[in-house]
């Protein structure tokens, strides 16, 4: 009996440890409904607004702590800024927009979604190819996040003027010249007597704005910023400048501007220019494109609203320069309540919030699980979950001020092509001026060192 | 020899340990095996479980009637997201048609709406329960485990004798009105604190102690309630048992030449030329819209000037929001009940509901109607309407049940759950009260008793000669005043 007891002792003080050590690990994993969630998100009225009732009703223990990344209304962190406060602060959910996202899958600070993913019994597949695939955009091509809505636009027409005009309407899948060349079309058929543009795009109709976008969509820029180098001097670019100035010219489109008011290098528009802005609402163009839901069944005047799928690449029909996925929700690398992350990005993501977000309205975007197609009755809706957003080149090191730049350009740009729609310059003419005086604004404009 | 046992014994020890560990660990482990080897269940079985929705694959509309320009998101929004299959149409009625019964009557007889869920002024609940229009909902808090024990007993009792006897409606808010003590001043004067359950008359007395320390011991109004001396004097003869103006057999009578009224104008008057009673400082209403800032820039308790207060539930919200704002101040302020004369004439001030909601006999969606209502008075909407916020909820300013009253410290509020009204008192008093015919009377009384109060102030008449002139006026007044319902 005595030889056993020491040993019998030691067995029970180790049995007694290990119990010990085990119940602490097992009471972590229990309390992780109860630890705190820290969310990194813009502002603390920013996440009441989006987020606050969502989590709340699917988690009301849960204890959240905010991380404030841009507090002050107008104040804006830079990517650098964000990113290193991002790694300072090692929030747990990160509730951001797409182009800081990037940043912050770039520098690895957030954990790879797909092994969470197959625990909870996820697929890419089940969501908006587009957003996997921009979410995929970094250098591992690893999935870094998710976001739960993307901002689809459609091709808006004036089904009573095209109908008036005895022009046939447009149909999804048109290429952005495509769409041109139907505007023209409407004008010629009478629109441009009545004084009706083919297409307008309100507040971005100006020969910068509208050469940018038409750009975008055949996979070209005026610059790269990488190397501070104009890149307008190509056969592509050639061929679009000189379809845009035909365009002005034709009565397709409109140089007219209507000027908002300058407080602090912010433009505001107050309500009534914004309905002279906005000549689709108003009857006074056949085509617009706009975020899907911008327009009722029947404009103002009665004229009836028609849609299609929004214009694509005339080199990929399966891209548009107009689909776009705005936000974007990540857990970082170091979250101590990574579990907890995950169930709220699940939550919002889920089957249950496509009904909700259904019943609330789509002025928030729309859900990109795709079960979405299962409660919308929108035929467009099918076609625009199969047109993905161009991918943009990756975005090197800038040594630009593009900002700066860009005020700069858009004048030369803007007024170089109003001379040429006058007939003052040639296309060639007016080629080599952007190209050159592009060239200036960019050596002016250059980082410092 | 024992060395050696003694090795062998350790030995097989630690290999009983590490059998029994690992053992163990798989047992103690066992959740993280189950998600290592995707053993875990489909989430959205999770997610389902989550929110509970009785609703999940059934499309239901309810129309439900608010009051137009309220903003009804707050409670919309959350019970869609936790029950999207259904659909809530609201049904916005003008502010007079729901305040005044004649024209509620006449709006409901010429609608061709099914109503689901109503939120309605008190004095029109008790109306459509005495109609019988209304759903006894005592069943199904019973059904659903409900503790009503929780809510303030007053409150409940109100509305229960509003529905003689039974439940057919609940509130999720709750008005009323209590002292307001900064203690700060008083520890800085060395006078004693107010206790729970003085009389106001004990109250102007430790007011009036103040006297001559440079602060007010007592304001007439607070935050946007800015009574003025006339109407603070009407008001605390009230909440003795005074009465001003008396519905009796569709006329109206006065009573304001009395010696209790005397006495407390005089402790009015006194309070005033002595200097401890402050009046809170005129709003001009003119002036377009009074924003918050604006109001509490003077007020005269927020800025430390008077030692109490005399505020309702709204001025406790927008007290703590001016705080909030200021990111805290050095205010060291409670609440603290105070006695109400149970004869008092203006219980109505002290024991409120928020508009009552009550589901339509006749819905056809009786369940779903249900389950808003549950939702709105519950607990999850009261701690988030409890926040004090830039966005303050439509409704009374404090919940109907003080365990959801989670955001400040219960001394804060603790003064509005103690003062003791009669909910029958309160139910004969809105008969009144809320009638225009009232109304437009009372206005007519407090201009002509600002008047003869101002007269006593200035010295040009004694308080005897003021209100035996206030009476006179008043009853040539009501003379001419004609019938109620005389049109």
């Amino acid at each position: 009996m005595n030889r056993y007891r020491r040993p019998l002792a030691m067995l029970l003080s180790f049995l007694m440890l290990a119990v010990m050590a085990a119940g602490c690990t097992s009471n972590t994993e229990e309390a992780a409904d109860e630890k705190v969630l820290r969310i990194a998100v813009d502002s603390e009225n920013y996440y009441n607004y989006k987020y606050a009732d969502y989590i709340e009703a699917a988690f009301p223990a849960l204890k959240v702590e905010l991380v404030e990344m841009n507090p002050e209304p107008g104040t804006y962190l830079s990517v650098a800024e964000y990113t290193e406060k991002i790694k300072k602060e090692k929030p747990d959910l990160i509730l951001t927009n797409d182009f800081q996202y990037r940043s912050l899958a770039t520098e690895g600070l957030l954990l790879d979604l797909s092994t969470l993913m197959t625990g909870s019994g996820m697929k890419e597949d089940d969501f908006y190819t587009g957003m996997t695939e921009l979410m995929k955009r970094n250098a591992d091509g690893k999935l870094y996040g998710l976001s739960s809505i993307f901002e689809p636009t459609v091709l808006f027409y004036n089904e009573s003027l095209f109908k008036e005009y005895g022009v046939d309407p447009p149909t999804g899948g048109m290429s952005l010249e495509e769409v041109y060349e139907l505007g023209s079309r409407f004008v010629s058929a009478g629109g441009g007597k009545d004084g009706v543009l083919g297409v307008h795009q309100a507040y971005l109709n100006m020969p910068l704005d509208v050469l940018d976008k038409f750009g975008s969509a055949e996979g070209i820029r005026f610059v790269n910023y990488a190397t501070g180098q104009m890149t307008m001097e190509t056969p592509l670019w050639r061929h679009l400048i000189e379809k845009v100035v035909q365009l002005y010219q034709f009565g397709t489109l409109s140089m007219v501007e209507v000027k908002g008011k300058v407080v602090d290098g912010v433009t505001y528009f107050d309500e009534n220019t914004s309905t002279l802005l906005d000549l689709y609402s108003k009857g006074e163009a056949a085509m617009t494109v706009a975020y899907y839901g911008a327009y009722p069944p029947q404009l103002d005047n009665g004229d009836i609203v028609g849609y299609v799928a929004p214009p694509v690449s005339s080199s990929d029909r399966q891209r548009s320069a107009h689909m776009y996925v705005f936000t974007a929700m990540a857990i970082g690398a170091e979250a101590e309540n990574s579990e907890m992350a995950w169930n709220v990005m699940r939550f919002l993501t889920s089957d249950h919030m496509v009904k909700v977000r259904t019943k609330l309205g789509t002025n928030e975007g729309v859900s990109t699980n795709k079960s979405y197609l299962n409660v919308s009755t929108d035929p467009v809706m099918k076609q625009l979950f199969e047109i993905n957003p161009i991918i943009k080149p990756s975005d090197a090191k800038s040594i630009i001020n593009e900002m700066k730049f860009m005020e700069s350009f858009r004048e030369l740009m803007n007024t170089e092509v109003a001379a040429a729609v006058k007939g003052e310059r040639s296309i060639d003419e007016l080629i080599a001026t952007l190209q050159k005086e592009g060239q200036s604004l960019l050596e002016v404009n250059k980082k410092p060192e | 020899m024992s060395k050696r046992k003694s090795s062998t014994a350790v030995r097989t020890v630690a290999a009983l340990m590490t059998v029994i560990i690992i053992l163990g660990s798989g047992w103690w482990f066992r959740d993280d095996l189950k998600e290592m080897l995707n053993l875990t269940e489909k989430p959205e079985d999770a997610l389902a479980e989550l929110l509970n929705d009785p609703f999940a694959d059934k499309d239901i509309t309810l129309t439900v009637q608010t009051m137009l320009d309220l903003n009804f998101d707050p409670f919309k929004k959350p019970f869609i997201i936790r029950h999207p299959s259904v659909t809530i149409n609201l049904l916005g009625l003008e502010m007079t048609t729901l305040y005044e019964p004649d024209k509620f009557k006449a709006y409901m007889e010429k609608s061709d709406q099914t109503i689901d869920l109503y939120m309605l002024p008190l004095k029109q609940f008790t109306i459509l329960a005495a109609e019988g229009k209304l759903k006894g909902l005592d069943a199904l808090f019973k059904k659903h485990d409900i503790d009503l024990d929780s809510y303030y007993p007053p409150l409940v009792d109100l509305i229960r004798l509003a529905g003689d006897g039974e439940l057919y409606g609940f509130t999720a808010g709750y008005s009323s009105t209590a002292l307001f003590v900064n203690r700060k001043l008083f520890e800085e004067h060395g006078i004693p604190l107010p206790e729970e359950g003085d009389s106001l008359d004990e109250i102007l007395d430790t007011a009036a102690r103040f006297k001559g320390t440079g602060v007010y011991g007592m304001a007439t109004g607070s935050g946007f309630t800015n009574r003025g001396l006339s109407q603070f004097t009407a008001f605390i003869g009230q909440s003795n048992g005074l009465k001003t103006l008396t519905l009796e057999k569709n006329r109206l009578t006065a009573s304001l030449n009395s010696k209790s009224w005397k006495e407390v104008w005089q402790q009015v008057a006194d309070g005033y030329k002595d200097g401890w009673l402050g009046e809170s400082p005129p709003i001009n209403w003119n002036a377009g819209s009074v924003t918050h800032n604006q109001i509490f820039a003077q007020e005269l308790f927020a800025n430390g000037k008077t030692a109490m207060t005399i505020g309702d539930g709204a001025y406790y919200r927008d007290l703590s929001l001016y705080e909030s704002r200021e990111g805290g101040t050095s205010l060291d302020w409670i609440t603290i009940p105070y006695e109400i004369d149970p004869a008092a004439t203006n219980q109505s001030n002290y024991l409120g509901t928020g508009f009552v909601y009550a589901i339509n006999a006749k819905s056809q969606n009786a369940e779903a109607a249900w389950e808003l209502l549950r939702f709105i008075v519950g607990e999850e909407m009261a701690v988030k309407n409890d926040r004090i916020t830039d966005n303050q909820p439509f409704d009374a300013s404090l919940a109907a049940n003080p365990s959801s009253m989670k955001s400040l410290p219960e001394e804060k509020w603790r003064g509005f759950y103690g003062m003791k009204a009669d909910p029958a008192h309160v139910l004969s008093e809105i008969q009144v009260v809320s009638d225009k015919y009232y109304g437009i009377a009372r206005d007519e009384f407090f201009k002509l008793s600002k008047e003869q109060l101002n007269a006593v102030i200035d010295g040009s008449k004694t308080i005897d000669d003021a209100l035996s002139d206030l009476q006179a006026k008043l009853d040539e007044y009501l003379l001419n005043y004609g019938e109620r319902g005389a049109g």
